[in-house]
């Protein structure tokens, strides 16, 4: 079954899989090899199948959960007295638009370290304290251009800032997916550059979307649209 | 079954695709405000 699995998922040949077998000490010629696939390919992918239609419940549960746990936040800041989130700030486009800004950086940002940790342990055999230094540039990078974006919003304005923050993300994710699978790891570690990037002005760019419909701030008094990890970051990339 | 190379690349262009839609996207969406870079004190 492994030696089928190799022959479908990394494009080998018949006698490349004769020769990896080979070297665990098995001996099969690649003409069973040939054989092997015709039987059993029907079989992996109807196992493949089921492996994803198992799992289908599983995403779906969550997204329902998810769903209940905003609408259950909702009713709670339409009832409540001083709610978390007053229910009326999520009508602005501006404050919809930083969130919508925030939860696509987060989503990236969160899946390029679950990717980009994950590959460079399980295909590339690195060990941990290697995966971190890694990420290491990127750690730096995503602060340096967050800083960076604060200033770049007052000359060029929010819009134009998160267009060019996720263009860039996408450049560096594009950069990931062609360096996967390759010996380019410098690649990689350049990808995950490249992605903060344009990740940590698109946070910056996030929270300033917010901000002119926002009320005036006292210092005890903060928007309610902003989470303590917005406002250190916009903080953060405010301070100079 | 594991991951492979290849499903990691699959994973890197939905990432890619997203940061491209959200791109296009804050054209029309996000306010072009220029809030002014501020200095000093900070709440």
């Amino acid at each position: 079954m492994v030696a089928v699995r190799w022959y479908l998922r990394y494009g080998l040949s018949y006698r490349d899989v004769e020769e990896l077998l080979a070297e665990r000490r098995i001996e099969v010629d690649h003409v069973t090899v040939y054989r092997w696939v015709q039987r059993f390919t029907p079989l992996l992918a109807l196992t493949a199948a089921a492996d994803l239609r198992e799992r289908v419940p599983e995403i779906a549960g969550g997204a329902v959960v998810a769903t209940l746990a905003t609408a259950g936040l909702l009713v709670v800041g339409r009832t409540s007295a001083a709610p978390l989130i007053p229910t009326v700030v999520l009508r602005r486009r501006s404050v919809l638009a930083g969130l919508s800004v925030m939860l696509a950086a987060t989503a990236t940002m969160l899946s390029m370290f679950y990717l980009g940790s994950l590959y460079l342990q399980i295909t590339k055999d690195a060990a941990p304290l290697r995966t971190g230094l890694a990420f290491l540039p990127a750690a730096i990078v995503i602060l340096a251009a967050a800083h960076t974006a604060a200033h770049l919003i007052s000359a060029f304005g929010t819009r134009r800032v998160a267009v060019a923050a996720f263009l860039t993300a996408a450049a560096g994710t594009a950069l990931l997916a062609g360096a996967v699978g390759t010996d380019r790891t410098w690649w990689v570690v350049a990808g995950l550059a490249l992605t903060a990037a344009g990740l940590g002005p698109a946070f910056v760019a996030a929270t300033s979307a917010r901000c002119p419909a926002s009320p005036p701030r006292t210092p005890d008094q903060r928007p309610a649209s902003s989470t303590p990890a917005t406002n250190s970051v916009e903080r953060w990339a405010s301070r100079r | 079954m594991d991951a492979g190379p290849a499903d990691f690349a699959d994973g890197f262009i939905v990432l890619a695709g997203l940061a491209v839609a959200m791109a296009v996207i804050a054209v029309p969406w996000v306010p072009d405000a220029r809030t002014p870079a501020r200095h000093g004190h900070h709440g």
